[in-house]
C-alpha cells in the first residue's frame, strides 16, 4: 500500500474483528466525513464502501481486532484498516463488491501482508 | 400583532371584567382580538401532514382555553401565556393525530422523516444536503441524523455472510475468485451477474444498473425512477442483500 502522509485530526478506532462491529465503523467514518463537510450522497457512499471493505475484512480476519484510521491529506479521504489474518487465506474482492465499490468510492485496496489483511478505501476531493 | 398600551390596558380591563363576570360574550370579544395570533400560531404548523383548517380550529380551541385561563393578576403577559397555551393545543393534536412533530427519539423514527427532509433541501439548495442542514431542518444533533442514516441499511446482512464454521476453507465466492480478481474481467464473470439480476424486479434491476454499470447518483436514479432518494437507498440496500444471497447459492 503506497504511503500517503496523513494531515491533522487522525482518528483511531479499533473494534473487535466481528461483523456485529461494521455498523460502529461506517458511523465513525460517516461522522468523520461529515465534519469534512462531505453531502449527504458522498457519505452514503462511503458508508457502502466502509461496510464492504470492513466486512470483507472480517471474514477473512483470524479474529482479534480491526484497527481503523480515519485521515485526510490535501486532497482526499482515506481510511485504512488492518485485522489479523491466518497464513495462507485468499483475499480478494467478488464481481459485485467490486462493481459496487468502484461506484461509491474513487480507489480501494484490499489484501493481505505481514500477517494482516489490508484494506484501503479513498475518496479524492478538494478538502483544505 | 403588537398593542398600544391602550389597547393592551383596555384587553387587560376585559379580562379583570371577565374573570369577574364570566361573561360570554366578553370572552368571546377576547377571543376574537388574539384570532391573528392564533392563526399565526397554527400557520407554524402548516405543511405537516395536516389540513389547515383543522390546525386553525386547533389554535382556536386553545384561545379559547387561554382566555377562560388567563389570570390579569399575574404579572404576565396574555399573548405570551397565549402562545403557550395555543402551541401545547397543537402539538396535542399533532401527537394524538400523527406522530409527525413529535420529537423522534428514536433514528427508526427520525428516520421516517429523513427522506421528505432530504428531498425537500435537495431541490430548494439544488444539491445534495450535508448533515448539519439536514439536522437544523430536523431540529436535532447531527449525530442523530447519522444514527437515522444507519437505520436505512446495513449493505450487507451479517447472517448471511458470517463465516460458516471454523474450517479456514474459503466459503463465500470473493474468496474463491482469490485475489487475482483486482483486474477482473467483467464479461467472464457478467454471466454470473446476469443470472442473478435476472432475479430482481424490473425496477430493482433498473436501480442496480443505474447505481452500479451506469455509475448514477442516487439522486439522478430518484429522479429517473420517480421515486425519493432514500427509497432508492434502501432499494439498493434491500437488493444488493438479495443479489448476495443468490450468488451463495449460484456458487454452491
Amino acid at each position: 500500500m503506497e504511503a500517503v502522509e496523513p494531515q491533522d485530526g487522525v482518528v483511531r478506532l479499533t473494534v473487535p474483528a466481528a461483523l456485529e462491529y461494521v455498523r460502529i465503523v461506517r458511523l465513525t467514518g460517516s461522522g468523520f466525513a461529515s465534519r469534512l463537510g462531505f453531502d449527504i450522497e458522498e457519505i452514503e457512499n462511503l458508508r457502502v464502501a466502509l461496510d464492504e471493505l470492513a466486512s470483507m475484512a472480517i471474514e477473512v480476519a483470524s479474529g482479534g481486532d480491526l484497527e481503523i484510521t480515519f485521515f485526510t491529506t490535501d486532497s482526499e479521504l482515506r481510511i485504512t484498516g488492518k485485522a489479523p489474518i491466518a497464513d495462507g487465506v485468499d483475499v480478494g474482492v467478488e464481481t459485485l463488491t467490486a462493481q459496487i465499490l468502484k461506484a461509491v468510492i474513487d480507489d480501494y485496496e484490499l489484501g493481505a501482508s505481514d500477517g494482516h489483511v489490508r484494506f484501503s478505501c479513498v475518496t479524492r476531493r478538494p478538502l483544505n | 400583532m403588537a398593542l398600544s398600551a391602550q389597547e393592551r390596558a383596555e384587553s387587560r380591563a376585559k379580562f379583570v371584567e371577565f374573570r369577574r363576570t364570566g361573561d360570554r360574550k366578553l370572552r368571546n370579544e377576547l377571543i376574537e382580538a388574539h384570532k391573528s395570533l392564533a392563526s399565526h400560531l397554527a400557520r407554524r404548523y402548516a405543511n405537516r401532514g395536516e389540513p389547515f383548517d383543522d390546525l386553525l380550529q386547533v389554535a382556536y380551541l386553545g384561545m379559547l382555553k387561554a382566555v377562560e385561563r388567563f389570570d390579569p393578576d399575574r404579572n404576565l403577559e396574555f399573548s405570551t401565556y397565549a402562545t403557550v397555551t395555543v402551541e401545547g393545543e397543537l402539538k396535542r393534536h399533532f401527537r394524538d393525530k400523527t406522530w409527525s412533530v413529535r420529537v423522534p427519539r428514536r433514528p427508526q423514527e427520525l428516520h421516517l422523516r429523513l427522506g421528505n427532509v432530504i428531498n425537500d433541501l435537495s431541490q430548494r439548495l439544488a444539491r445534495a444536503p450535508r448533515i448539519p442542514e439536514v439536522a437544523a431542518e430536523l431540529g436535532v444533533a447531527e449525530e442523530e441524523v447519522l444514527e437515522a442514516m444507519e437505520v436505512g441499511g446495513a449493505y450487507r446482512s451479517s447472517s448471511l455472510d458470517t463465516r460458516a464454521g471454523e474450517s479456514n476453507e474459503p466459503t463465500t465466492i470473493e474468496r474463491r475468485l482469490g485475489a487475482e480478481d483486482r483486474g477482473f474481467d467483467i464479461a467472464e464473470h457478467r454471466v454470473l451477474l446476469d443470472a442473478v439480476l435476472g432475479d430482481l424486479s424490473e425496477r430493482e434491476r433498473t436501480i442496480v444498473e443505474l447505481r452500479f454499470f451506469q455509475d448514477k447518483t442516487q439522486t439522478e436514479i430518484a429522479e429517473e425512477v420517480g421515486i425519493s432518494q432514500m427509497h432508492v437507498s434502501r432499494l439498493l440496500a434491500r437488493t444488493l442483500i438479495q443479489m448476495r444471497e443468490r450468488l451463495e447459492t449460484l456458487d454452491a
